[in-house]
């Protein structure tokens, strides 16, 4: 090695972790034993790094550094905690806002109920099953009086003076426990008005309608409460008038 | 590492981030905001650390970068040529160095480009490695060691007792003013 490499490699040595690896230090270390000059430079760079290692690392550290970083650390610690929360609420307020205007769109694009063809539809159902009760016991099958179907109350056969008779029941649309039943004899069949009428009790009228045209072969007898039958009656229709 | 490690980065590092912060910067106040900043970052950056060995370099690399970019928002750089700086040590270097002024040094170092002083600064204080130093420089460690031994011969014709290199004489006790050294690296 000559001099001018020796003193290039001085300059790069550092005594406490030499890092030039062993193949240069080797052959340094060889030189300086060799070479007064390069060896006295070799002492002075040692002790210009001792100096400068010394002066590099004076530097006194502000006594209340330590409290601020930690205040400072605590306070931004403090600030992420609070951009999270406030993200993750954001996230869960935008969900709901989502589904509110999923739902909204959901309801708004499915078909909307209207409740008075739900009616219509029991009531045509009704209708249609007391057709089929008295077409099954050989009567008409309708009856001759528009009643409202959506005041069926029930129908079956009673039995009244020994003999079953069909009869079918409407409630009052007054909430007053009002009724009207309408019991139908075949033609030939022999009842006792004033019996059916009393059985019913004092408040309630009778009238008897003997089937014509369509409705032969038919008595039907109309017990009900109030003055009259109307409020049994389809209003929108106008109500009807007997057979 | 947990966000709760934060106050143990603290704890380990602080003071030697100051003291790099200082010698960086040249001023307690800037130092001061630099390490405030580092730490700072580092909290919102903690994720990002999987090697809690590597902390320490990690944390000088977040404080080398805050530093850049506060000088380069001052456009402090003055170019000055190499040439300003000898490349190696005479012959009649004092055997025995007495005690470094530690103002002193930091006008020496104020007079050295970013480029230089960074690795002189970790080379000597924090005793990081030439490959730290390239790594935290993102330099080839040619570069670094070139850089270092020309950074070296600086501050050794700036501080050491003897003949000034520039023929001025022994260095005055106040300093000429500042001049940057560096070979135009940005």
């Amino acid at each position: 090695m000559e001099c001018r490499d020796a003193q290039f490699y001085l300059r790069l040595r550092r005594h406490a972790a030499d890092e030039l690896g062993p193949d240069v230090t080797g052959t340094l270390d060889s030189h300086l034993a060799t070479c007064a000059a390069c060896a006295a430079d070799a002492r002075a760079a040692l002790s210009f790094d001792r100096a400068l290692t010394a002066a590099m690392r004076s530097v006194p550290v502000p006594s209340g550094l330590r409290e601020k970083l930690f205040t400072q650390a605590a306070a931004k610690q403090g600030a992420v905690l609070r951009g999270k929360l406030y993200r993750a609420g954001g996230l869960v307020a935008a969900g709901l806002l989502v589904l509110g205007i999923g739902f909204g769109v959901f309801s708004n694009s499915r078909p909307k109920v209207d409740s008075q063809v739900l009616i219509d539809i029991a009531s045509n159902q009704s209708e249609q099953a007391v057709s089929r009760f008295l077409v099954a016991n050989k009567l008409p099958d309708h009856l001759p009086m528009p009643f409202d179907y959506d005041l069926l109350m029930h129908f079956d056969m009673g039995e009244y003076q020994g003999q079953k008779v069909p009869v079918i029941v409407f409630r009052s649309p007054n909430g007053d426990n009002g009724f009207a039943k309408v019991y139908i004899f075949k033609s030939d069949s022999r009842f006792d008005l004033r019996g059916l009428q009393d059985a019913q009790g004092s408040q309630a009228r009778a009238q008897v309608l003997v089937g014509q045209g369509a409705y032969r072969g038919a008595t039907y007898v109309f017990v009900h409460t109030g003055r009259d039958l109307q409020p049994f009656l389809r209003t929108r229709n106008g109500g009807g008038n007997p057979a | 590492m947990p966000s709760g490690g934060l106050h143990e980065l603290i704890d380990a590092h602080y003071e030697a981030l100051y003291r790099y912060a200082y010698r960086l910067s040249g001023s307690a106040a800037d130092a001061e905001d630099l390490t405030q900043e580092t730490f700072g970052k580092a909290l919102a950056r903690l994720p990002q650390l999987r090697e809690p060995d590597r902390a320490r370099a990690w944390l000088f690399r977040i404080l080398r970068n805050l530093y850049l970019h506060k000088v380069r928002d001052q456009k402090r750089h003055k170019v000055v040529p190499l040439d300003a700086v000898g490349d190696l040590a005479g012959r009649d270097a004092t055997p025995e160095m007495p005690d470094i002024d530690p103002a002193k040094l930091q006008q020496a170092l104020n007079e050295l480009d970013e480029a230089f002083r960074t690795p002189i600064i970790l080379f000597y204080f924090e005793e990081f490695s030439y490959r730290d130093i390239a790594e935290q420089m993102d330099l080839p460690i040619g570069t670094v060691m070139s850089r270092l031994a020309r950074a070296k011969a600086y501050l050794r014709s700036r501080l050491a007792p003897g003949p000034d290199p520039d023929g001025g004489g022994p260095l005055p006790d106040t300093a000429p003013g500042p001049k940057k050294v560096t070979d135009g690296v940005p």
